[in-house]
């Protein structure tokens, strides 16, 4: 099949909005995410990715993968052409036994818009007034954003680095174009950190059902999520 | 005339253990049977077998002359009480009565007609649209025992029908019984270990043991000639007492340094000399001035009184063996009494040391 | 003198109250109170803590106009008529077999009854493997030479369901088959010899006379199937999450998803207020049917 597709929902919903920044571009994305124009969303530049999330569909017949991993392990195997996924996907390459730039590389924005989707995990710590508490917290916190283990830690997972100024062991290509992209500013908001839970949550059931049901229409499911976008919140 | 249930050589073994042992018994037409014994004779295993409830291991079962030991229960020709009554809770009287013939096929007007004889009989027509669970267990019993007279069968099979009610009930059961009995004429083979249940419905009874019939005989002959030891002291309450002695020549028998002259008894065995078992039943026991009158008496300590009202017990004993006797309910006596006691040898009953048999 | 009686009865078993009272006070605000609050916040907007605006119906009005939830409920009615009718079935026929006095019972009953030892979670696993073509059913006749054998349920939306019920009867049935079967023995054997003296085929004795003498049994298992089927959520988790595509999503996903994933809690209890709703209407009619009848007899 053309392209390897996980099951979970939280995987078609990062395919959806791949397409909508590369195929649609950064404008239209954030048109819809952070203006929530519903009147747009109804335009033609959505359509587009819609009949591309259409394309997908086809293209994803038959991916019967629940994991993102076991739907990596299918392009590993050769029976998959390729697969949307998060840079992180890079580590389960390299464990294969598979070098970037030979054996798989990479398509940054699916070569249209190479815009960069940009989220990160926090880590909270609680306010507490026990110095020696408060000291191991800081060390927790230091140690995380050493270079080092950005360098040890990013090299294993396969993604890039939270910080622009390390410098990367014999970096892959994939890696290199990402970095790249980073610092010509390529980069735009990820969709949680721009609409609520509700709303994306309201997104990603749409996608999932659009992508299960071969009847679902491209003008229906694209005037559904114009009703999202209007209410979003 | 041909029996109405004749079992052949009827062997029964669940796993190792025997429960019947080549048992041969026949029933005649109209004959009112108990099947007598203590829990685990196999009494209730005879009559299951005879039902086609349980397979036999070997031998063979018969029915008014055919062959049924294969047969399933409800082609014998059989009807069934059981001590739980086994009534359908979810059904009406009617319901119980009607069930087994309604799926034989039985036309409607006939079911009609067998319910209601049986409910004239059983004098159970006011609670024919009643369930289960609002009757008595007197009137429980009684549905039970319409369910086997709707099949219109010649054989009845009662499994201890009456020892789940209180004994005033059971009393009044009993007669009710003995009269159905009369007016119906079928064969009857009911399993019980109430004595008396068996004394007064029985024509005949047959006292099981091991799976084996230890006597078959009226219920008088099994009260007055036991044939062993065990039936002598099965059947009778307080039981026969039994005092060692030594049968010898003349005839006599020396018992507790008394030499009781055997002129009157009644000898199965004649001849026979050696070590005996003199049984006599407490009942047969005369005091005072009677038992001075009587052949044989001795001057004995009671020791425990048990006053029962008609008549009063005595526990005592001959020269260390228990000897128990009965008293007029008005007789004054106490324990530590010295009471003289009789009896007469012709109601006694004589049994080897050895295979325990009647001598 | 009224008074005088109700004191004294207030007094009788004090100690007994007593210690009913820690029991008596989780049962009102654990399960009356909460299920109170609730129902109270699912009138608000409240996102992803409870507070926020009254908004009245709102969220209902959502709740039913979502293609999910109506899918939801859609599913968990077909499960559920399946679940009830297939567990009771199969349940009791395996419960007649086994009480036929067969040989190894116990090693059967404990086969049986195993799968119910597993969680959900580990159920839906091994049955999504099975299912799963690749390696699955599909993939062992395949190499037996079958080449063009296909069966794949949980890829298939209109079969994704039957593929959790499958799951859900195999692991559930064990447990209806030992209540059957308990309660199959604790039938007098004399019933059963009764209606063979008059001739009754076994099935009969079943439907006619076993079964109605059942019915406390049945209570008992139908409470506990159906508690298990408005539950139902760990087992759509581990087999399908859901897929493909909405195809086996329950209310119970529906509501966990609502209030933890999208972080709209009033959405999530509105949800649940409904599932709450749906017992009770199941409930009043058998309740009902059950202990106001009483004079009957």
């Amino acid at each position: 099949m053309p392209l390897a597709q996980g099951q979970q929902a939280w995987q078609k919903q990062l395919m959806f909005n791949v397409l909508m920044v590369s195929i649609g571009g950064p404008e239209t994305f954030l048109r819809l995410y952070r203006d929530r124009d519903a009147e747009f969303a109804e335009g033609p530049e959505v359509a587009t990715v819609f009949q591309a999330l259409a394309d997908a569909r086809v293209m994803t017949e038959g991916s019967n993968a629940q994991e993102w991993n076991i739907a990596a392990r299918m392009v590993i195997e050769g029976q998959a052409g390729g697969q949307i996924m998060g840079d992180w996907v890079q580590g389960e390459f390299t464990q294969a036994g598979l070098a970037a730039g030979e054996d798989f590389t990479c398509l940054l924005g699916l070569g249209e818009h190479e815009y960069i989707a940009a989220a990160g995990d926090a880590f909270y710590f609680p306010l507490i007034e026990d110095p020696a508490v408060v000291e191991a917290q800081d060390n927790v916190a230091r140690v995380i954003l050493d270079p080092a283990t950005q360098v040890a830690f990013t090299a294993a997972k396969g993604a890039l680095p939270v910080r622009r100024d390390v410098e990367l062991q014999d970096p892959t290509p994939c890696m290199q174009a990402g970095i790249e992209a980073l610092q010509a500013g390529q980069v735009v908001d990820s969709v949680n950190s721009l609409v609520s839970p509700d709303t994306l949550g309201q997104i990603t059931d749409l996608v999932v059902e659009f992508l299960a049901d071969p009847d679902f229409s491209v003008e229906e499911s694209q005037a559904e999520f114009a009703q999202i976008i209007a209410t979003a919140d | 005339m041909q029996p109405s249930v004749s079992i052949r050589n009827l062997k029964l073994d669940f796993g190792a253990i025997q429960v019947l042992k080549d048992l041969n018994l026949d029933i005649g037409k109209g004959e009112f049977l108990v099947l007598l014994g203590s829990s685990g004779c196999g009494k209730s295993t005879l009559l299951n077998c005879i039902a086609g409830l349980l397979e036999p291991t070997d031998g063979s079962i018969f029915i008014n002359g055919d062959n049924v030991t294969w047969a399933e229960p409800s082609e014998r020709g059989i009807g069934m009480v059981f001590q739980s009554y086994a009534l359908y809770p979810q059904m009406t009287v009617k319901g119980n009565l009607s069930f087994g013939l309604k799926n034989a096929r039985v036309p409607k007007d006939e079911i009609e007609r067998r319910v209601a004889r049986a409910a004239d009989i059983l004098q159970i027509g006011p609670l024919l649209g009643r369930k289960p669970a609002a009757l008595s267990g007197g009137q429980r019993q009684r549905v039970a025992i319409g369910r086997a007279l709707v099949r219109d069968v010649e054989v009845f099979l009662f499994d201890e029908p009456l020892s789940n009610l209180d004994a005033k009930l059971r009393a009044e059961l009993r007669v009710e019984l003995k009269r159905l009995h009369n007016n119906l004429g079928n064969t009857m083979i009911y399993v019980t270990h109430d004595q008396v249940e068996a004394m007064t419905l029985a024509d005949r009874i047959a006292i099981m043991k091991g799976g084996l019939v230890m006597q078959l005989g009226s219920p008088a002959e099994i009260y007055g000639r036991p044939a062993k030891k065990y039936v002598a002291d099965f059947i009778g309450s307080p039981s026969m007492n039994f005092l060692p002695g030594k049968l010898r020549a003349g005839p006599v028998v020396d018992v507790a340094g008394q030499s009781i002259p055997l002129d009157a008894y009644d000898f199965t065995r004649k001849g026979l000399e050696g070590d005996v078992w003199f049984g006599i039943r407490p009942e047969h026991v005369a005091t005072g001035e009677a038992a001075a009158a009587c052949p044989v008496s001795y001057e004995l300590k009671a020791e425990l009184v048990k006053p029962m009202g008609a008549e009063t017990l005595v526990w005592s004993s001959i020269e260390g063996t228990p000897f128990r006797f009965r008293m007029d309910g008005h007789a004054q006596v106490a324990a530590g009494d010295i009471l003289r006691v009789g009896f007469d040898p012709v109601r006694a009953s004589l049994f080897d040391t050895v295979e325990e048999l009647r001598v | 003198m009224p008074d005088i009686a109700s004191r004294r009865s207030l007094v009788k078993n004090l100690n007994a109250k007593i210690a009913a009272i820690p029991m008596m006070l989780t049962a009102t605000v654990v399960f009356v109170g909460c299920t109170l609050w609730t129902v109270v916040y699912s009138f608000t907007n409240s996102r992803l803590l409870p507070g926020g605006d009254w908004v009245g119906l709102a969220q209902y009005e959502r709740l039913w106009g979502t293609r999910r939830w109506l899918i939801s409920v859609e599913n968990l009615a077909i499960y559920g008529f399946l679940m009830l009718v297939f567990s009771l079935v199969i349940g009791f026929l395996l419960a007649a077999i086994i009480d036929q006095r067969i040989r190894f019972e116990d090693a059967f009953r404990t086969i049986f009854l195993y799968p119910y030892a597993l969680s959900f979670i580990v159920t839906g696993l091994v049955w999504q493997w099975l299912l799963n073509p690749e390696f699955g059913i599909q993939a062992a006749v395949r190499s037996m030479g079958f080449e063009t054998f296909a069966f794949d349920p949980l890829y298939n939306s209109d079969l994704v369901l039957y593929g959790v019920i499958v799951a859900g009867l195999w692991h559930g049935t064990g447990l209806v088959m030992c209540l059957m079967l308990a309660g199959l023995r604790g039938i007098d054997e004399d019933v059963w010899k009764a209606s063979r003296v008059d001739g009754i085929p076994a099935w009969k004795t079943y439907i006619f006379i076993v079964i109605p003498m059942m019915r406390p049994v049945f209570v008992t298992t139908l409470v506990l199937i159906t508690a298990s089927i408005i539950k139902l959520y760990d087992l759509v988790i581990a087999q399908t999450g859901g897929g493909p595509g909405l195809s086996s999503e329950v209310p119970a996903k529906f509501v966990f998803d609502a209030m933890f994933v999208s972080q709209n809690l009033a959405q999530g209890f509105a949800a649940s207020t409904m599932m709450l709703v749906a017992v009770i209407f199941v409930i009043i009619p058998w309740a009902y049917l059950e202990f106001g009848g009483k004079k009957r007899g």
